[in-house]
């Protein structure tokens, strides 16, 4: 116990020493907030539909207005013709191209049926499928007053409104959704590098070698390199929040002491994880690769841009091993929903298991000896 | 020119006998294909939902049938009271409660209108969203069956969608180009910059320099291989979004090829202009992720589109070379549009091409004059 | 011969693959001795050093150390000092704090540390570098201050791997006096070297050949035996028509 503090001393010497790491300490949750937190959002907010009239009817014109009522559409006129229609989507200069046929109003009066063709750029099939949806509905709403004020139907159509309500977060601010997940990337990110790169360093200059011809037990090495990033690791959460704090006014409804814990946890885990990595790697640049790769995959499959229960069974199961993935949820249920110990309970127990698992392997990794 | 292939060879073989690098390398393009197209999915499918149904009539319990069997939503709980729906999401089980009022079908009936009401998670914005449209899509398609009983001949439009590209809405025609982006800025810009920084770092340069190799033969050979393994690595990730995929090239191979060669070269520039300025590895890691990863990722557009960013991320995107390239392997690959349509982010790629070359050379030069006095 | 035996090595082998780095070494070393490892670059010396630290493990033989089978490396451990071929201290702590650092690791108090440390920079006169960083100090103070910090907990063996490599002369000369100084402690000396001059201090020495032990005995009663005049000439002797053959 002795001897680990006497390593514990070296560790934090060193990084007081080193000006980079003070840099970097400081500056990463800082800017990955400032940065990240805005930037990365799902949200629609704008389509560009461009709309070819060939019936040039009150009753286009009326659909037309109602569409640039919305705050979702800007319009454009398009060029007639297949070829024009299909410029605009290869270019991108529309996201939907909507063709009103000649025989429109003729159809709404009754003869025949009345159409719309609607094109639409699917290379992102999200903002494709909203922006149909919610032509979609425009349209309904325009061809239900035709019908009414038309005096053709009873006064009264049959329908159901449907009303929605947000909760937790009322007007659905992204920043709210990322800011709880850009922390985890932030303790991810600072913990796995930085110990990782400390231990593979020392391997790549050789001191390394020195400390492993000592009595000095493999646990004890193992937590002097775990306990100064572990450390560091809370303070850069704290620092991340405190700035979403200030610059986002973040509501934070849940236990700030549930928060830490948890987070707590999850750094062990991950620091094992790097220490584990480190093993594997005799060059700072081979650790950097073998991090980037794991760090991506934990990352991309932890639900941080997409719901977890989308993904298919085997994805979900692989997130059973996956940190990155019970942080991910419970910093937003913590932060965002309130909710308590009893809420995540399963989850903390399986993020501890996971803990202990990585730092038992990286443990049992080390070689003193080759 | 003997002398120079011997070294380039002696440069190939350093970098492919580091197998573990070489792994990884061919490891993380194939691992974001396979997440992104089998695991991150940006629709809705299995989405656990409440009902709390007020109603217990003949309406409520079509719409939950109809809701139940979408393919979007599970129905995890029939909830028996108000105070329930918030415990539900406090455990994260529900993404959306549907609150049925209690007099549904009757007042449909008598009035011929009701209201439905969701509450929705709003802690996860996306989802929030794509439950209520879905959600609000089933209703309408219920009421709209109504209307159409009662007003037969009545003229009801039916607009007819064409999703141009990708008619299956795939979610990974948005993510291939942006894993190739990704892995070429990895390893042209990232890989370059940290083993020539290493060698200055370890005086293994000074070796070299002094050596009766020209300076730019060096440089060459150091990035030759990368130039070549940034090549077949976006050749397999080609093949392999055909083959797993069936995603194929729809626009000119040749011009691809030809896009993606220059967005080598200027990665590549980009690599050595990083290690002519910086003089410490750990230095040449923290510029490549914070000046070259992180954009990459972030403002090429390829996940999260740039339009919908504040605006000043757009301006900034635009002098970061990933936004441009992104959006010609884009419209190559998947929308099929030829050289007239991408000409000019060709153009501004060169042009920055053209800087950074002129950039590092110039240091270059600066460096070995001081080495002549 | 009534010396007690502090290093045993009988039939070590030592493989990489098909490579044979050591090809069964059998020697021993006396306590208190300084016992000189000779040999050209790659001739197997890191490689034996390693295991007799328990850095490695052997392929097969039996190696006892301290009294110790190397089967049990981590009790070896605590028993030996040793300064590896690459300069180990870290070049970011000051000389006390590397001093500090080992003595604590070989489960030393700060109660115990403080005056050795004080007694040791006042001997080796370092007392006004000791707080100044080892990336500062120039490589031959370093190789001192390592030579120091490996013996700083009185190991009962120490071994020293090439330690002289780089060095000028006349700070070989006073490493050289250390080790004298170290011996005389009662510390057995373990040392590899391809200066061969340096052979001449050591009380036994052993010359190594690609893999194997060519000669192993006093450097006195070797040059008798072979009948030349410094042990270099002795050296190239034996090591010479190998190299030619091969």
């Amino acid at each position: 116990m002795r001897k680990l503090l006497f390593l514990l001393k070296k560790e934090f010497r060193q990084i007081r020493r080193n000006p980079f790491m003070a840099r970097a300490i400081i500056a990463v949750p800082l800017l990955q907030m400032l940065i990240l937190v805005p930037a990365i959002t799902f949200e629609v907010k704008r389509i560009d539909l461009a709309v070819t009239d060939y019936d040039r009817s009150p009753a286009s014109r009326e659909l037309i207005s109602k569409l640039s009522g919305s705050s979702f559409f800007r319009i454009s006129g398009a060029p007639a013709g297949q070829a024009g229609a299909d410029q605009l989507l290869l270019s991108g200069d529309a996201d939907i191209v909507l063709i009103i046929p000649d025989d429109f109003s003729e159809g709404l009066a009754g003869i025949g049926k009345p159409t719309l063709q609607v094109l639409a750029d699917a290379v992102n099939a999200t903002s494709a499928q909203l922006g149909w949806n919610y032509l979609v509905s425009i349209v309904r709403d325009y061809n239900r007053d035709v019908i009414i004020s038309s005096g053709l139907a009873p006064a009264a159509i049959p329908g159901i409104s449907v009303s929605s309500r947000y909760w937790y977060n009322p007007d659905l601010n992204y920043k709210y959704y990322m800011l709880p997940g850009i922390l985890v990337i932030l303790i991810t990110a600072i913990g796995l590098l930085m110990a990782g790169l400390n231990l593979v360093r020392e391997k790549e200059i050789g001191t390394i070698e020195q400390i492993n011809v000592t009595p000095v037990k493999k646990w004890e090495l193992i937590a002097s390199k775990v306990i100064p990033f572990f450390i560091i690791g809370l303070f850069d959460l704290a620092l991340g929040l405190i700035v979403g704090w200030i610059a986002f006014d973040i509501p934070f409804e849940g236990s700030i002491l549930l928060f830490f814990a948890c987070a707590a946890i999850f750094l062990v885990a991950v620091l094992g994880l790097a220490l584990f990595f480190s093993t594997m790697a005799s060059t700072q640049q081979q650790f950097l690769f073998i991090a980037f790769f794991f760090v991506m995959i934990f990352i991309l499959m932890s639900g941080i841009f997409t719901p977890s229960e989308s993904m298919p069974v085997w994805a979900q199961q692989f997130n059973y091993v996956n940190p990155v993935a019970y942080l991910m949820r419970i910093n937003r249920m913590v932060m965002l929903k309130g909710s308590g110990f009893q809420d995540i309970a399963r989850d903390m127990v399986a993020l501890t298991v996971l803990a202990l698992a990585f730092i038992t392997l990286a443990i049992r990794a080390y070689r003193k000896r080759a | 020119m003997k002398r120079f292939m011997a070294f380039v060879k002696k440069e190939f073989l350093h970098i492919f006998r580091d197998y573990r690098t070489l792994i990884i390398l061919f490891g993380i393009p194939a691992a974001q294909i396979l997440i992104f197209g089998y695991a991150v999915r940006t629709d809705l499918t299995n989405a656990g939902i409440a009902i709390l149904d007020n109603a217990r009539d003949e309406v409520s319990a079509e719409l939950t049938h109809k809701l139940e069997a979408s393919e979007f939503f599970r129905i995890r709980y029939n909830l028996g009271s108000y105070e329930e729906i918030d415990p539900a999401f406090k455990q994260g089980k529900i993404k959306a409660a549907i609150i049925f009022p209690a007099n549904l079908g009757a007042s449909l009936a008598r009035e011929g209108n009701a209201s439905v009401s969701i509450i929705a998670d709003g802690s996860e914005p996306n989802t929030a969203n794509l439950v209520t449209a879905y959600t609000t899509a089933i209703i309408n398609d219920y009421s709209s069956q109504l209307t159409r009983q009662v007003s037969q001949g009545m003229p009801v439009i039916i607009p007819e969608v064409r999703m141009y590209f990708n008619p299956n809405l795939e979610s990974y025609f948005m993510f291939v180009p942006g894993v190739i982006t990704l892995i070429l800025i990895l390893i042209t810009a990232l890989m370059t910059s940290v083993t020539i920084v290493r060698e200055k770092e370890f005086g293994t340069m000074e070796v070299l320099l002094v050596s009766p190799l020209k300076p730019w033969q060096i440089i060459i050979g150091k990035v030759a291989p990368y130039f070549f393994l940034s090549l077949v690595n976006v050749i397999v990730i080609l093949l392999m979004a055909w083959f797993v995929f069936g995603l194929p090239v729809r626009g000119s191979i040749a011009l691809l090829i030809a896009g993606t060669m220059l967005y080598i070269l200027l990665g590549l520039s980009i690599g050595i202009f990083v290690s002519s300025s910086v003089q410490k590895m750990e230095n040449a890691i923290f510029i490549s992720f914070l000046a070259l990863m992180l954009p990459s990722l972030l403002l090429s557009g390829f996940i999260f589109p740039i339009e919908n960013m504040p605006k000043i991320y757009d301006y900034v995107s635009m002098i970061l070379p990933p936004r441009w390239f992104v959006e010609i392997i884009r419209s190559i690959m998947i929308k099929g549009a030829g050289f007239t349509y991408i000409w000019k982010e060709t153009l501004i790629l060169v042009v920055m091409t053209i800087f950074f070359m002129v950039l590092s050379a110039r240091k270059f030069k600066v460096r070995l004059g001081e080495g002549e006095r | 011969m009534e010396k007690e035996k502090v290093i045993e090595v009988k039939d070590l082998v030592k493989r990489f693959g098909a490579f044979v780095a050591n090809d069964h070494l059998t020697f021993d070393v006396y306590k208190g001795d300084i016992f000189g490892f000779l040999g050209a670059n790659g001739a197997g010396k890191t490689t034996a050093i390693r295991i007799l630290c328990g850095l490695s493990r052997p392929t097969s033989g039996k190696v006892t150390v301290a009294g110790i089978d190397a089967g049990r490396p981590e009790e070896i451990k605590k028993r030996i000092g040793y300064m590896s071929q690459r300069f180990s201290l870290y070049e970011d702590l000051t000389v006390s704090e590397n001093i500090e650092l080992y003595g604590g690791i070989y489960g030393m108090t700060m109660k115990e540390i403080r005056p050795r440390r004080e007694a040791l920079l006042e001997r080796l006169s370092f007392s006004h570098y000791s707080d100044m960083l080892i990336r500062s100090l120039p490589l031959g103070l370093r190789q001192k201050l390592a030579f120091a910090v490996a013996v700083f907990h009185d190991p009962e063996i120490v071994f020293l791997d090439e330690p002289t490599s780089g060095v000028d002369p006349i700070t070989r000369r006073q490493f050289w006096e250390m080790i004298y100084e170290t011996a005389s402690r009662g510390i057995t000396v373990f040392v590899t070297t391809h200066y061969m001059d340096e052979a001449e201090y050591c009380d036994r020495i052993t010359i190594m050949n690609e893999g194997r032990i060519e000669a192993l005995d006093t450097p006195a009663v070797l040059r008798k035996k072979y009948g030349t005049e410094t042990i270099e000439e002795l050296f190239v002797k034996i090591a010479r028509p190998k190299t030619e053959t091969a």
